[in-house]
């Protein structure tokens, strides 16, 4: 009896997905990010402002089915500007860098702030994706600017929680934080011009 | 100064090259001699060793969807999923064609071990050519490589490289929990572009093996080394 129901179940379990699931997103605190931005002479920078310029904002993800049908939204706790400004000001923290009230200007818009769900056979994959654009301004003369992506693979045994969606997020904001460090072009145009 | 640095790298070649008949004890104190006499324009950059395997160079993908083979084996059992993989690996075979021509094209590890190894030795890291417990070691898993969707809503697909490793620290015989390294490619698009632009797609699977490498070759570099 208990094999009948056994496939019924799995059908089922797959199927009940229908609940939107909140992710609160930040930088693990054990992240150091440092980078080449580090071997900068201690800058500072006013308040980081970003805007979402994605097509589809209301959304960061689609929770799926065994089936790949679309259930649930996968919704940030927060706007996706704030949860990627406060990466970028950790970041220029743990580099050396300052945020003050005048300084170098730092402007961006999000274009991309995604994390899709891959069920394989033994695990699911959850893959995130976040792609932006900063310039870097003094007294609103353009210093530089570049495009920057963050991404991140997670894999886990479940899809019930929250927490396999948070980790690859997580993830990709850190590895997002990490590609804007390792920018040797963005420390070579901070270290040529002086602060205004 | 090349020069010095060269001779300081041939040093150290032969002294990772002869470990197994110097002793420990011999060892630590050759290694001083050669830091001492390194050039001193390059004193302010410490050099440092360290020893990179890659222990699989993973296979090249196009993962068009893997939900499809969970399908089956929830409906049809585990025939279902064989099936369902043998049809799936058949097509990705084609499509492998389609975009990278040339055996060199479709593997994941020379772009990516290129450009670990290039910013590793830009930055005053040296690959030793054998392991040696007194360095450090970069274990290397590289899972996958080649194409994968990104969105399932709108099937955009982009380049992808996704790799595991550990760096063991010197004089430990205890392995790190491994880290994942998952880069994606920055050209999102429909697979009928990438079939329609095999220099797009080619270009855009060398950019992730070189990012993937760069980016690895900086936590290693800003983890402190040895």
């Amino acid at each position: 009896m208990r094999k009948h129901l056994l496939v019924p179940v799995l059908v089922l379990a797959h199927g009940c997905v229908f609940n939107d699931v909140h992710i609160p997103m930040t930088i693990p605190q054990d992240e150091t990010l440092t980078g080449y931005l580090s071997d900068v002479a201690s800058r500072d920078f006013t308040a980081v402002k970003i805007i979402d310029a994605r097509e589809d904002r209301t959304r960061i993800g689609f929770r799926r089915n065994g089936f790949g049908q679309e259930t649930a939204d996968i919704l940030s706790d927060e706007p996706v500007e704030i949860v990627v400004q406060r990466a970028v000001e950790t970041m220029l923290a743990n580099n050396g860098h300052k945020l003050a009230d005048s300084g170098i200007q730092v402007t961006g818009a999000i274009s991309a702030f995604w994390i899709e769900q891959d069920w394989n056979y033994y695990d699911t994959e959850f893959i995130a994706r976040i792609e932006c654009e900063l310039v870097f301004s003094i007294q609103h003369d353009e210093l530089y600017r570049n495009a920057y992506s963050g991404s991140y693979n997670h894999r886990s045994f479940h899809a019930v929680s929250a927490k396999p969606w948070r980790i690859a997020m997580n993830g990709a904001l850190t590895s997002l934080a990490e590609d804007i460090a390792y920018d040797t072009g963005l420390a070579t145009a901070l270290s040529q011009r002086t602060a205004g | 100064m090349l020069g010095s640095r060269r001779k300081s790298q041939a040093i150290q070649g032969n002294i990772v090259h002869r470990s197994s008949t110097v002793t420990r004890v011999a060892l630590v104190p050759l290694s001083l001699w050669v830091l001492l006499t390194a050039d001193v324009a390059n004193a302010a950059a410490p050099v440092t060793n360290l020893y990179l395997s890659i222990v699989r160079d993973g296979e090249f993908e196009v993962i068009l969807s893997r939900s499809k083979g969970v399908d089956a084996s929830v409906l049809f059992g585990w025939v279902g999923i064989t099936l369902m993989m043998d049809s799936r690996h058949a097509r990705d075979t084609e499509r492998e064609a389609l975009v990278a021509p040339g055996a060199e094209a479709t593997v994941c590890r020379s772009g990516f071990e290129r450009a670990l190894r290039n910013r590793l030795e830009e930055k005053n890291f040296f690959v030793a050519i054998e392991p040696n417990r007194q360095l450090p070691v970069l274990k290397v898993k590289i899972v996958a490589c080649g194409f994968r969707v990104l969105n399932r809503s709108t099937k955009e697909m982009s380049a992808f490289f996704d790799a595991t490793y550990r760096l063991r620290q010197a004089g430990t015989r205890q392995s790190p929990r491994a880290q994942r390294l998952f880069v994606a490619g920055n050209v999102l698009a429909a697979w009928s572009e990438f079939e329609q632009s095999p220099a797009l797609a080619a270009d855009e699977f060398q950019q992730v093996q070189m990012r993937a490498g760069q980016t690895l070759a900086n936590k290693i570099i800003f983890a402190g080394g040895n």
